[in-house]
């Protein structure tokens, strides 16, 4: 396969299911080259530009990586900033055991990329345990 | 010093054995160092992960983990290097040794002398300190019941990696693990010392079905609040790459089949194995600082 193709099918799997793409291979198998052209031609034109942002935007939406929901959870969930969020994790991981010698600083305002540092030495597990308490509590 | 890690869950079916094999690799790969993966279920699920059952019938019961419980036989005490077979890949610098398991040590759970099986665990004990001096990480796969063997993996471990689906019944599996045997292991219950692994999350691009996924998950961790801080964030995610493993296929990872699903497949496993790797270093080195 084409370095270009796999990159085509790469962007449809992000937005689309397998069984929609298989169902999508199955119609294109019965087109001639002259049918297919023509229904390139005849496909409704979107914003490049546009596309790509959404699929983007999909993309991270499908991500269940302990990063992303540690995020979700104390920016969103717990409504803190960036620093704010750092400052109360630091506290709970303390509480659990976690010596603070091992939680990195934050640089910057990037959250999720003093996450991916943090898990270097303090394990994923004991992180999301310490938002979800934080979450649990900021509901009650 | 090598890390023992003891996969294990009184529930079967969850994908202790796939895992072991998977995460040992990734494992290996991720410490640059390498890694044993040790047999120890009767049922010798792991060695048929590398083996056919043909094969597995060629090998002599002293070439397996068998010896390693035995008292010294005339050949003397068994050394890794009398065991071991390497299952990674030659051409690749990642290194993953395998000691087969054997259905003889079926034997070892109707045995009635109470000091031979005392023996035996010691002899199993002073084979895997010489296994800690070559190995960077040593895995243990078990077999889900508390049988003789399991017993000894746990008398070695220093973590119990337990992996489980995300039903109820498989974090009871591990509930009773701790029930059962932490009377003799009190570090059962040090939620540091047990790590549980999500395993066959459906993956999913469906808000809804996403939702229901974490509020699952949100349902276990008030269930069993004692097991919530030992959940590991990374999940292993549905894949037929583990699924419908043939035996003597090796590593799901090392899949070298060329069509775009399946390397995509590949590529989203290591992702989540990735994940699960570098929480158990990141936890290893906790426990070491």
């Amino acid at each position: 396969m084409r370095k270009a193709t796999a990159q085509i099918l790469a962007n449809l799997c992000a937005s689309h299911s397998k069984r929609a793409l298989i169902g999508l291979w199955a119609d294109l198998q019965t087109l001639t080259k002259a049918e297919f052209e023509k229904a390139i031609e005849e496909a409704p034109k979107s914003n490049g530009a546009k596309n790509k942002k959404r699929g983007m935007a999909g993309a991270s939406a499908v991500s269940d990586r302990p990063a992303s929901r540690i995020t979700h959870l104390m920016l969103e969930k717990c409504d803190l900033s960036a620093s704010g969020a750092v400052e109360a994790l630091r506290e709970q991981l303390a509480t659990q055991g976690i010596a603070i010698s091992r939680i990195p600083a934050l640089r910057g305002n990037n959250f999720e990329a003093w996450l991916s540092t943090l898990f270097r030495t303090v394990p994923s597990s004991h992180v999301l345990h310490a938002a979800v308490t934080l979450a649990e509590r900021r509901v009650s | 010093m090598g890390i023992v890690y003891a996969f294990m869950n009184l529930k079967g079916g969850v994908g202790k054995t796939t895992l072991a094999a998977n995460l040992g690799h990734e494992l290996a790969e991720q410490q640059n160092a390498p890694v044993l993966l040790i047999d120890t279920d009767p049922q010798c699920n792991l060695t048929q992960v590398f083996y056919q059952s043909d094969q597995l019938d060629r090998i002599h019961v002293d070439r397996t983990v068998y010896a390693t419980f035995k008292t010294p036989s005339q050949y003397g005490d068994p050394h890794p290097a009398d065991l071991r077979t390497t299952v990674s890949d030659p051409k690749s610098k990642v290194r993953v040794d395998l000691i087969p398991g054997s259905f003889q040590t079926l034997k070892f759970g109707v045995m009635q002398n109470g000091l031979m099986p005392m023996a035996m665990m010691q002899n199993f004990g002073s084979f895997i300190d010489q296994c800690k001096a070559e190995y960077a990480s040593i895995i243990l796969d078990t077999n889900p019941s508390s049988t003789f063997t399991t017993l000894c993996a746990l008398s070695v471990a220093d973590f119990l990696v337990a992996p489980v689906t995300l039903d109820a019944f498989s974090l009871k599996g591990i509930d009773l693990i701790r029930e059962v045997m932490s009377t003799m292991y009190p570090w059962l219950n040090n939620p540091e010392r047990v790590k549980i692994l999500l395993n066959r999350i459906p993956r999913t691009a469906d808000a809804k079905k996403r939702k229901a996924i974490d509020e699952q998950e949100k349902r276990i961790r008030q269930q069993f609040q004692n097991l919530s801080p030992s959940i590991m964030g990374d999940r292993i995610h549905e894949t037929t790459l583990l699924s419908t493993s043939e035996p003597g296929k090796g590593f799901a990872v090392r899949n070298n089949d060329w069509r775009f699903f399946t390397k995509r497949a590949v590529t989203m496993l290591k992702e989540d194995l990735a994940g699960a790797a570098t929480d158990l270093l990141a936890t290893a080195n906790n426990r070491i600082h």
